[in-house]
């Protein structure tokens, strides 16, 4: 029988300092069989383990259509994201997943993306991003709105350049008032109000948000105001996590565990589950 | 197969078998009632209302170590003991099982639950005296429900016991022992039954709180129902169906605990966000686990009726009064969250 | 004097004084009682007073969100003291019902250690007192030997002994924090059980990690522990606290000559310091 809270070791392959104190890990596992058999969708995540210290949930930050490696991005933020900061090329740490439901990709296929993102929220989008551009022939227009609180605080710097180049992506990246330096040429604002600006029609679109809670909340608000119906938002939720296997007992709102049943939902689903987060 | 033994022929049967088991049974430990592995025969209680602790210790741990790391690989314990028995269980404690069973054994199995289930055989005792806290018969279950047991004691109240087996591997351990029964001992053991269950005044109907606890969600009751309650952790540690645990790493061994859904960091974030963030959201998330969201996800409530919770309680708070006054209300639109 | 205690009740809830009256009231028809919050003029005679009325309701007080009346026997009244002193509550948000209390009873029906050695059966704090019609009869002498005795029989065993014991009791605590969300003075908003960085205490029930809990726990109390015995009363397990947090008592008041509970004016000598502290405590 398979230990289902065995971490399987991977080995750090390459780090990415986004920030100041954000870096993307990638990894590959030791053993070659699993690395090519951990299939994954985006939006699923993994519990990323440092033997000694703990373990943290992380969201897939890379995409199952360039296989190899599989990539997190992590804030540091406590113990077990403070020693992951502290990992080298080369370290060994533990995976186990990938868990979760992921992005309900077969509703956004054929349809125009606006994906939403603020500032490390853009890590399970990154996934989504990348996904969509390798199979672009499934999906139509996708505009981009990220922002983060400074030009600093913008992760995946060179990822966005190419973005923003790709054909039929529009990408618009703003920061905080307050936020911008001497170079930038972004917009400068709150990301709800940034989406109300670029106001991509919701006319066969889906919108998808990741980012804090309190930008969440408003994306939400700012999207039904532009006529998008709960269904066509789609969004991730953030809770404490442990085992990621729906037995430890803290991730439910009422009788859905997020760790299984989400972390993605639609706004329909989130007012179905009468979140206490949409309060 | 019913068999009848002697108090003298039930101690012998433990002591043979110690050989090939290690032995569970309950015993007085400062003035504590625990299960305990016993060396002696004569350490078994024979009468006691129940344990502090349920049975569910030995096979959720309050502590185990899960894994054990090297050079960064984490090592699993091997989980399998010695066989084990455990001897004089209360059926509310072995029902108990088959509802963690659903948690731990559906869908994804948890290996270091399973193999302790697989190795322990559950051999149970009869109440015969229920306390006033008792309400097992609200859940189907009685006082002398074999349920989840590989054999059911009996006293008759002489010194004799009906063992009743309910499993192979039960019947397996009581052949050749004693005496198989005659009709006069099953109907002093009916009798016993039936004196027992008669004790248990207190009926609950569990489908009544469903209906209510999904109703009144958002209902002003609970802003005052949760008053009393101090955020503990006794009702749920010391609850044979509470299983939420906390995974962390001490020193260089990853370990799981019992954790409890009434401390507020339970849920808590590191950015400090608390979606249970009051003392009210946390008090109703029990009350709705055990009696909406497992019923809903398992068909089965989460509880056997033991009353540790209310026997346990430091400021007394009764768990069936906290059900009963739920208001009976329509829907209302305060969400299920 | 329940008749009296559920009138002064009733005036102070109609005066506007108080907008709730914590108090106990009996537990679902049994010998015992439980908290009960009461809001309104005509829900007083849920009101009791007798010996099974062992809660330290002053716990209520740091979460209350209204001005409160809180029913208080001496050992409890300490307890809004210290609350006072640490500016935890403000005098004038609370009425204090002061009830003169003879002993209380544990759930066995047996006297409760800490009520053998009570010397303050008249609350030392109040706003309202109900008086008993039969009061104690001990002198303050016969208290004061008898409270001696119990620290003493503790200090008399080598430190190894005394060592072996506390490991023995640590042993058994299950981490339910019981003792912790029991206290009316352990109000941090956030535990030292609950930092990560550093992890100062482990937290699964282990005997490392349990005796640094309770370590922590009593000195984190010394000189503020009023000694109302909550912890000990709701320590599902038996582990004896009372004795630790006496034994932190005495040597408070040997050495700062400070008796925690008594003086709202004054501040508790380990959250205070002076010049003239003595030094062997620092080392
Ligand atoms: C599904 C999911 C995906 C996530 N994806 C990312 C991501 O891509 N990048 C990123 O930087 N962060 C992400 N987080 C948040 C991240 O898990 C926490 O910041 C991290 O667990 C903090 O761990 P710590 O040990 O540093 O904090 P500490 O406060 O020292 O420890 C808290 C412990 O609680 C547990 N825990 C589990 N979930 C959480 C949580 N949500 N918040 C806080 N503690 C938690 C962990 O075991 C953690 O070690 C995600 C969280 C979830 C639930
Ligand atoms: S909720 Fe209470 S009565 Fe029910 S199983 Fe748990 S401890 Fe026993
Ligand atoms: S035991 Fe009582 S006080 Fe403690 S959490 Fe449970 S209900 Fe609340
Ligand atoms: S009440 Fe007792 S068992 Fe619970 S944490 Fe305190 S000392 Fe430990
Ligand atoms: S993380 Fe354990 S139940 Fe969801």
């Amino acid at each position: 029988m398979e230990n289902i809270y065995l971490p399987h070791p991977a080995i750090i392959k390459e780090i990415i300092q986004e920030t100041k104190d954000v870096k993307t890990l990638t990894l590959t596992f030791e053993d070659e069989g699993l690395q090519k058999n951990f299939a994954y969708l985006p939006g699923q995540f993994v519990e990323f383990s440092i033997g000694g210290v703990g373990e943290a949930p992380f969201c897939l930050a890379s995409s199952p259509t360039r296989p190899g490696y599989i990539q997190c991005t992590t804030k540091k933020a406590g113990k077990v994201t403070q020693a992951i900061h502290d990992l080298e090329v080369g370290d060994r740490v533990g995976i186990r997943g990938p868990y979760g439901n992921s992005f309900l990709l077969e509703g956004l296929k054929g349809k125009n993306l606006v994906l939403v993102g603020g500032g490390i929220g853009l890590a399970p989008l990154r996934s989504l991003i990348q996904y969509v551009l390798d199979e672009k022939d499934d999906y139509g227009k996708i505009v981009i709105i990220y922002g983060a609180k400074t030009t600093e605080d913008l992760v995946y710097k060179k990822e966005l350049e190419e973005w923003g180049k790709s054909p039929g992506v529009e990408l618009v990246l703003t920061v905080d008032p307050g936020g911008e330096d001497k170079e930038w040429k972004g917009e400068i604002g709150l990301v709800p109000s940034i989406l109300e600006k670029v106001n991509p029609s919701p006319d066969k679109r889906m919108l998808i948000t990741c980012g804090p809670p309190i930008m969440i909340k408003f994306v939400l608000f700012t999207a039904a105001k532009m006529g998008y119906q709960p269904k066509q938002i789609v969004t991730t939720l953030e809770r404490k996590m442990k085992c990621g296997l729906g037995k430890c007992g803290r991730c439910n709102i009422g009788r859905t565990y997020i760790c299984q049943d989400g972390p993605v939902f639609t706004y329909k689903q989130l007012e179905d589950l009468g979140a206490d987060y949409l309060a | 197969m019913k068999r009848l033994l002697k108090k003298d022929e039930l101690e012998k049967m433990v002591a043979d078998l110690m050989e090939n088991y290690d032995v569970i049974a309950p015993v007085l430990k400062e003035e504590l009632i625990a299960f305990q592995p016993i060396t002696r025969t004569d350490q078994i209680l024979w009468d006691y209302p129940n344990s502090l602790k349920p049975v569910k210790e030995f096979f959720l741990p309050p502590r185990e170590v899960l894994f054990r790391f090297k050079q960064g690989k984490a090592e699993p314990m091997s989980p399998a003991p010695k066989k084990r028995l455990i001897w004089g269980s209360r059926p509310c404690d072995a029902r108990s099982l088959l509802l963690l069973d659903k948690v731990f054994l559906d869908e994804t199995k948890d290996i270091y639950y399973f193999e302790k289930r697989e190795n322990t055989l559950l051999i149970g005792l009869s109440c015969s005296d229920p306390q006033e806290s008792c309400f097992c018969t609200s859940f189907g279950s009685g006082p002398h429900s074999k349920e989840g047991l590989d054999l059911l004691m009996t006293h008759l109240k002489d010194g004799t016991f009906v063992v009743e087996s309910n499993s192979p591997r039960g019947e397996e351990l009581v052949k050749g022992r004693g005496r198989v029964v005659n009709t006069k001992d099953e109907e002093r053991q009916e009798k016993v039954k039936e004196e027992a269950e008669g004790k248990i005044e207190r009926a609950l109907q569990p489908d009544s709180f469903l209906e209510k606890l999904v109703n009144g969600f958002g209902s002003p009751y609970w802003d005052k129902a949760c008053l009393q309650c101090i955020s503990c952790g006794i009702c749920r540690y010391l609850c044979p169906t509470c299983h939420c645990f906390d995974i962390a790493d001490e020193d260089s061994e990853r370990v799981r605990f019992w954790d409890a859904c009434s401390f507020p960091n339970f849920t808590k974030m590191t950015s400090g966000e608390n979606p249970r963030h009051t003392k009210r959201e946390r008090f109703k998330q029990w009350y709705n686990h055990k009696f909406n969201y497992f019923k809903q996800n398992h068909g089965v409530f989460l509880c056997v009726g033991c009353g540790r919770c209310l026997r346990s309680c430091p400021v007394k708070i009764d768990f069936r009064e906290v059900l009963d006054r739920i208001p009976a209300q329509t829907a209302s639109p305060g969400g299920k969250g | 004097m329940v008749e009296e205690l559920r009138k002064k009740a009733e005036e102070l809830l109609r005066s506007g004084k108080v907008e709730a009256i914590i108090g106990y009231q009996r537990s679902n028809g049994s010998a015992s009682t439980t908290p009960c919050f009461i809001e309104a003029e005509d829900e007083v005679t849920r009101l009791v007073w007798d010996e099974h009325c062992v809660y330290n309701l002053t716990l209520y007080l740091k979460e209350m969100k209204k001005k409160a009346g809180v029913v208080a026997k001496g050992c409890d009244a300490k307890a809004v003291v210290a609350l006072i002193q640490e500016n935890q509550i403000e005098r004038d948000q609370v009425q204090i019902i002061g009830v003169e209390c003879e002993r209380q009873l544990d759930g066995k029906g047996r006297v409760l250690e800490k009520c053998k050695t009570c010397q303050v059966h008249i609350p030392g704090i109040y706003d309202v007192l109900i008086r008993s019609k039969t009061p104690t009869s001990k002198t303050e002498k016969e208290e004061l030997a008898e409270e001696d005795d119990a620290v003493r029989e503790l200090e008399a065993k080598p430190v190894s002994e005394r060592w072996r014991f506390w490991q023995k009791q640590f042993e058994k605590c299950i981490r339910c924090y019981a003792c912790r969300q029991i206290c009316p003075l352990c109000y941090c908003p956030e535990c030292i059980t609950e930092k990560t960085m550093p992890q100062w205490i482990l937290p699964s029930p282990s005997l490392k990690g349990n005796t640094a809990w309770n370590v922590v726990r009593a000195f984190h109390l010394a000189g503020r522990c009023v000694d109302c015995g909550e912890c000990e009363r709701v320590c599902p397990v038996g582990i004896p606290l009372r004795k630790l947090n006496k034994k932190l008592e005495k040597e408070i008041k040997t050495m700062f000559d400070y008796v925690p509970g008594l003086d709202p004016e004054k501040k508790p000598p380990l959250t205070d310091f002076r010049m003239d502290d003595p030094e062997e405590f620092v080392r």
